[in-house]
């Protein structure tokens, strides 16, 4: 065993010097390899996160009622009056309907989503659970989601000013869809800050547990006292319209990762290339004095790892700065879901496998041909 | 050790034409013999070399080492086959530029697999039996031709093979080196009862050879 790692260390050291000798070569692979897994570690962690956001919890048993043809949310326009059809179907299938008043706008340069509903609905109709600190009062507080708390680093305590108005986070929820940035707030506040009485953006409905929520929205959405101004649909849709994006962001970054990957065996095959042209007189050398071709494979295999090895932990820590220095900056946000991009564990090890497995590929390819050319043919050259 | 070469034949094809560059070579090599291949350029001095040093495969005929043909290995065997039995010696030293002297001289035994420290220690006592023990950490820019050519023999003996085949060892070098060279594979042969096989233009070599071939259009005649 002491001989073998005895064995090792001399490889190690041999390969090491070749390296430094053959010095403008070694820093050019580097670099490549250097910029291929700086592409891996970013792409990887973008995929990771547009993943855990990019996911929405089934909401089957909701539905909401807004108005027809509207691009942004918070134009629809839903009143009372037109809640009847509603509240025709209670108890049942229809449990409850609760309406929500939903603005769009931009806090301390976040875009956030402003809710507002009444505080006894938020557990029951909006599932708001609490996460820590305490629901909003009825002036001035405000409660965040989880997603904003995430983007936007606001504590409980903190002030934020909403159309000029202070309002003070007295806690955190979490609800299916809230990892969105959103805040909520009592209906009678939204309705002073917004000077919108008795107009909302959606009727909120849950289904009873026995109801067919489907039966409920297509009977609803055929009512000719809705249909011809609004439209029904499964709160589901809505949040997966703002996740697809974030979906769409995982599988490119899933593909330009792998691109990324593939590249770096690419860069190890041109670089063995390289050096089995190159310095075809050395290698010919070595075969003539015993060294098989197995042995110069493992040579070159050493010293592709080595430099994979170096590269991988230097884009690793060049990464983790470029990307915490840009979360510091301007945090990353697609249709208001938060996207904070780190590289964990599993990325680290992934990548590590993947990168040993892309240089060994990379090495074994150009390397065939030792197996072919014979010493003579070699030397002839 | 004995080698035995039955029919020995090596053709190349260069276009249309077929080139017999060994032809129905028979002989035989014992152990402890200095045998010196004289012959023009062009004559198939190098290609009897390495078909004797298994480098190249014959197109028929055999080369029978200590038991061992020659002409059935394939690639790796004969790699293994070279690094246990024989040395090379070139003209133009073919030494590794990034390693110094020591390390160069380490190679075959590293090849086989030895121990660090063994392979260390025998490649000092090598180099300072060729008269380079001052030299060791020195690279091959560092040295003279003669140097570099003592380092060059250094690692071809460092495993004790039956047999060295140099070829042209004093072709890059100046009279002075040469003879130095010369002495010193003469040394080695008698003290060491290494075998060695060398091809060259220099006739100062005859002077110490046990056997003289002449090789001309492949046709050997001893």
């Amino acid at each position: 065993m002491r001989d073998i790692l005895w064995r090792f260390r001399e490889a190690v050291g041999f390969v090491c010097r070749d390296m430094w000798s053959d010095g403008w070569r070694t820093a050019i692979t580097l670099l490549n390899l250097l910029i291929f897994l700086c592409c891996y570690f970013c792409l990887s962690a973008l995929a990771k996160a547009a993943n855990e956001y990019g996911k929405q919890d089934e909401q089957n048993n909701t539905l909401l009622v807004m108005s027809k043809n509207v691009f942004n949310p918070g134009d629809s326009s839903i009143t009372e009056t037109d809640f009847t059809p509603i509240l025709e179907m209670e108890p049942s299938p229809v449990q409850a309907v609760s309406p929500l008043i939903y603005k769009l706008l931009r806090i301390d340069d976040f875009l956030v989503q402003v809710c507002g509903a009444r505080t006894a609905d938020f557990t029951p109709i909006f599932e708001l659970t609490l996460s820590a600190g305490n629901w909003p009062g009825e002036t001035g507080e405000v409660a965040i989601s989880d997603g904003a708390a995430v983007l936007t680093h606001w504590k409980i305590g903190q002030t934020l000013s909403i159309y000029g108005k202070p309002f003070k986070i007295t806690g955190t929820v979490t609800a299916p869809g809230t990892k969105t940035t959103s805040v909520w707030m009592p209906q009678l506040e939204a309705e002073r800050l917004f000077n919108t009485q008795g107009v909302f953006q959606f009727a909120w409905i849950k289904i009873a547990p026995n109801g067919n929520a489907e039966q409920v929205r297509q009977k609803l959405q055929n009512d000719p006292r809705l249909n011809t101004g609004y439209d029904v649909f499964f709160v589901n849709a809505l949040y997966q319209q703002y996740a697809q994006a974030l979906r769409d962001i995982k599988d490119i970054s899933l593909v330009l990762m792998i691109f990324s990957l593939v590249l770096v065996m690419v860069g190890t095959y041109g670089s063995v290339y390289l050096t089995l042209s190159e310095r075809s007189r050395e290698i010919t050398i070595l075969r003539a004095i015993g060294f098989t071709s197995n042995s110069i494979r493992g040579i070159l295999v050493l010293r592709s790892m080595i430099q994979i090895g170096a590269a991988f932990f230097i884009a690793w820590g060049v990464s983790a700065f470029l990307l915490a220095r840009f979360e510091q900056l301007s945090p990353l946000t697609v249709n208001s879901l938060p996207l904070p991009v780190i590289i964990d564990g599993t990325i680290l090890i992934v990548g590590l496998g993947l990168s040993v497995i892309c240089g060994c590929v990379g090495v074994w390819l150009p390397t065939l041909r030792l197996n072919f050319a014979s010493v003579r043919e070699s030397i002839q050259r | 050790m004995a080698i035995i070469i039955s029919g020995l034949t090596k053709t190349y094809r260069q276009g249309n034409e077929v080139i017999e560059a060994v032809k129905a070579v028979n002989m035989s090599i014992g152990q402890g013999e200095f045998i010196v291949l004289l012959g023009p350029s062009g004559g198939g001095k190098s290609t009897f070399l390495n078909l004797v040093g298994g480098i190249d495969h014959p197109s028929s005929g055999s080369i029978n080492f200590d038991g061992f043909a020659l002409e059935k290995a394939s690639e790796d065997q004969l790699t293994r086959f070279r690094r246990d039995h024989i040395g090379f010696i070139f003209q133009f030293y073919n030494l590794l530029t990034s390693l110094n002297a020591l390390e160069n001289v380490m190679l075959p035994m590293m090849a086989k697999g030895a121990h660090y420290q063994e392979t260390k220690r025998r490649a000092e006592e090598v180099l300072a039996s060729v008269g380079l023990q001052e030299r060791m950490k020195h690279t091959p820019a560092k040295l003279s031709g003669g140097e570099q050519q003592r380092v060059a023999i250094a690692r071809a003996i460092i495993c004790e093979p039956e047999l060295v085949i140099a070829d042209e060892p004093t072709g890059d070098l100046d009279s002075l080196s040469a003879q130095g060279i010369i002495d010193l594979i003469h040394d080695l042969n008698h003290r060491l009862k290494i075998t060695f096989l060398v091809a060259t233009h220099n006739l100062a070599l005859c002077e110490k050879a046990d056997r003289i071939l002449e090789i001309k259009d492949g046709i050997i005649h001893g």
